[in-house]
């Protein structure tokens, strides 16, 4: 490998960079399908989708990006809880004492801790992203068997669920997203970005970037788990 | 060939005229020597299209039996006289001359005679044909064009507007022709096409529906009925047609042709074209529904006046979905349910039955969820609250997004102080 290239470490195993993959397809469609079936029902949006599909089609579509989206978080699950790499990962992005000791001063005052593998930001996108994704898909499948969940929950809790669900949900995921987006690349300690997303790997100077705006020093006698590779 | 065999095309020629001019009266021999010949009647009037008779008319006409001065005085030599007294046809035709006379078409009181139909333009002055001649302009199969032709607002003088000031009576040809009447194969034998006079009667214009149906509602549900008699047998116990509605015009109920239409009736719910058909059943009942009088007074006052629309059931009916419900699912069509008054209980049971038409799991909490939703109504303050925290959810979302994109940019001028 040339100089000028640095060498770059697996940050992500495989099976992670597909279900990302797949994670950003999911999202994506059902948040367009969502949006073509809020328009349906509201005025508001000033165009009708049921020019191009019957409102039955764009549910099917719908529902298909949600059972994709649905499929894939269970194959995170097993994937967290069965295989080494999976396990370690989560392990790794579970909050602890170290992000607490970040907090410290809001982390406007420099804070001592070891070099780790995933910082605060991206422990919070993890878990914020992952419960919005797993209520989103549990308000999905209810909405969907309505007519059998209504005979079972009270009328209460299912205007939360269909509240939720609707263009609550999707601005949410929409917020979610953009936040996503611009902590990937453009956050100062991230600009110009990365291209993890697209192989998994990074280089140390950008590892070393993450963590010197993270506040992180390392600690002579460690290595530090924030070392790539 | 021999002399006689020369002569006797000509002989032939002069028998057969002979013949044919025996069977026409003497009299109308002499009319129509003149009358039927264009070049000479150019010579002698100015309106040579109004006296032209055509030789053969009598052919065809079903007044092959009566001779010119029949039904026009004699007018002995030629010129004929200013003013030809004219036989009116109601001295044969008794009935249908009081009956066209007393009817909106003859009564002086209700059209000027000069712009009124007379009975020429209908059955032809001269060529007057049988009416079950396919040929004849008052066969089933034309008289709808007949009808038209002042009935159809075009440019021409005697149209209905000049003639009566009712834009409602202008009925398009093609409109009459698009109704499934018209067209039903089932019922378009000749004998039995449901076309104007079918309804309007003939020359009174009053013995079936035309007449007085404001007062009358009942006219028409009974003249439908005819044909369409389970559905009458419901309507009349229905609530829209026993209850009379009061409206400025009066005391009026709901009839056939309030949901059907008149001319261009057909049967909307079942047509799915890419007009999305599929929603005008609701679209029929709003019309009178999202008054908030009809609303207030039928038990929808809890939520808002203007049923269906929001809701799943109105989306995906209005969307074009092919199995959908709508206001008849629940309602009734002819056979109206209504819930109005009725014991809470019973209601509930009976709507719990409804839904579980197509969806067999409902149960008891089917029924707590509101039924009529509009797009703009207020919400019941569960939903509001549910609203309110989303929003709150969303803007500290946001709130918190900004705030620590400031942080990210002051530490960001921190560290590079130091
Ligand atoms: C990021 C994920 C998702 C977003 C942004 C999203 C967005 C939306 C939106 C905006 C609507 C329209 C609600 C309305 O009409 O007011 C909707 C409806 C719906 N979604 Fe999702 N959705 C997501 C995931 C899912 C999933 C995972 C499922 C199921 C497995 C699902 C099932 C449904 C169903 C059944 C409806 C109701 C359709 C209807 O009203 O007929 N959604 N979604
Ligand atoms: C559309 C373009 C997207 C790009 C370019 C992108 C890029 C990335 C990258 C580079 C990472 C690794 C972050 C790191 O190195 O720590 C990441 C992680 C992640 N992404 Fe995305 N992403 C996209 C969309 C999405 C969407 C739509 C979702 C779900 C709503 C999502 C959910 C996540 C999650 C949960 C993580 C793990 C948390 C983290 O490591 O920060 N991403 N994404």
């Amino acid at each position: 490998m040339s100089s000028e290239t640095p060498k770059r470490y697996i940050r992500f195993q495989k099976p992670v960079v597909i279900q990302h993959y797949i994670l950003m397809l999911s999202v994506l469609g059902l948040m367009f399908s969502g949006y073509m079936l809020y328009s349906i029902k509201s005025a508001e949006t000033g165009f009708d989708p049921t020019d191009y599909f019957s409102y039955s089609l764009w549910e099917q579509i719908h529902i298909w990006f949600g059972i994709l989206l649905g499929l894939t978080i269970l194959w995170h699950f097993l994937y967290i809880l069965f295989t080494l790499y999976g396990h370690s990962d989560f392990l790794h992005i579970l909050p602890n004492k170290s992000d607490l000791k970040s907090l410290i001063g809001l982390g406007f005052r420099k804070s001592v801790i070891k070099k780790r593998r995933f910082g605060l930001q991206e422990k919070l996108t993890y878990w914020i992203i992952g419960v919005y994704l797993i209520l989103m898909v549990i308000t999905g499948l209810l909405q969907y068997a309505n007519v059998y969940t209504v005979n079972y929950i009270s009328r209460s809790l299912y205007i939360y669920i269909d509240g939720f669900h609707g263009m609550y949900g999707l601005l949410m995921g929409i917020i979610l997203t953009v936040w996503h987006l611009y902590s990937i690349f453009l956050k100062p300690g991230r600009f110009p970005g990365t291209l993890s997303w697209w192989d998994g790997k990074i280089s140390s100077e950008e590892m070393n970037r993450y963590q010197e705006a993270r506040g992180e020093i390392t600690d002579e006698s460690d290595t530090g788990t924030g070392n790539p590779g | 060939m021999s002399h006689i065999g020369k002569l006797l095309p000509f002989l032939l020629l002069i028998v057969g005229v002979t013949i044919t001019y025996a069977q026409v009266p003497e009299n109308d021999n002499r009319c129509l020597d003149c009358h039927s010949n264009s070049t000479q009647l150019a010579a002698l009037t100015e309106q040579p299209e109004r006296f032209h008779i055509p030789s053969d008319f009598k052919d065809q006409s079903v007044h092959n039996e009566i001779n010119c001065i029949g039904c026009h005085a004699d007018p002995g030599g030629y010129p004929h006289p200013e003013v030809l007294g004219l036989l009116q046809c109601g001295n044969c035709h008794k009935n249908e001359s009081e009956d066209y006379l007393s009817g909106p078409h003859g009564n002086p009181l209700t059209v000027s005679l000069e712009l009124a139909p007379k009975c020429g333009d209908c059955h032809n002055v001269h060529l007057i044909r049988k009416s079950s001649n396919v040929l004849s302009k008052v066969h089933v199969k034309n008289e709808a064009k007949t009808c038209t032709q002042c009935h159809e607002i075009k440019d021409q003088k005697r149209n209905i507007l000049n003639i009566t000031n009712r834009v409602d009576y202008d009925i398009p040809n093609r409109t009459i022709k698009k109704g499934i009447h018209f067209f039903n194969s089932k019922i378009s034998d000749n004998s039995n096409l449901l076309t104007c006079s079918r309804c309007h009667g003939v020359h009174s214009l009053s013995e079936k529906i035309g007449k007085n149906w404001l007062n009358d509602y009942l006219i028409e549900a009974d003249f439908c009925g005819e044909c369409h008699t389970s559905e009458t047998i419901s309507f009349k116990g229905n609530l829209h047609f026993s209850q009379k509605i009061s409206s400025l015009n009066g005391n009026i109920s709901l009839t056939c042709t309030d949901c059907h239409q008149e001319h261009l009736i057909s049967n909307d719910k079942y047509q799915y074209n890419e007009e999305k058909s599929a929603g005008q059943m609701t679209g029929k009942c709003l019309e009178c529904h999202q008054s908030v009088r009809i609303s207030g007074k039928f038990a929808q006052v809890a939520k808002g006046h203007s049923p269906n629309i929001d809701s799943f059931h109105g989306a995906s009916s209005i969307g074009g979905d092919l199995f959908f419900s709508d206001c008849s699912s629940c309602h009734g069509i002819h056979e109206l349910n209504s819930y109005t008054g009725r014991d809470k209980e019973e209601v509930k049971l009976d709507i719990i039955a409804k839904c579980g038409t197509c969806h067999p799991n409902a149960a008891a909490n089917f029924v707590s969820s509101p039924v009529h939703m509009a797009q703009g109504e207020l919400l019941d303050s569960e939903e509001s609250i549910a609203r309110y925290i989303f929003l709150a959810l969303i803007v500290t979302m946001i709130s918190l997004i900004v705030l620590s994109i400031i942080g990210d940019f002051y530490k960001l001028y921190l560290r590079k102080k130091n």
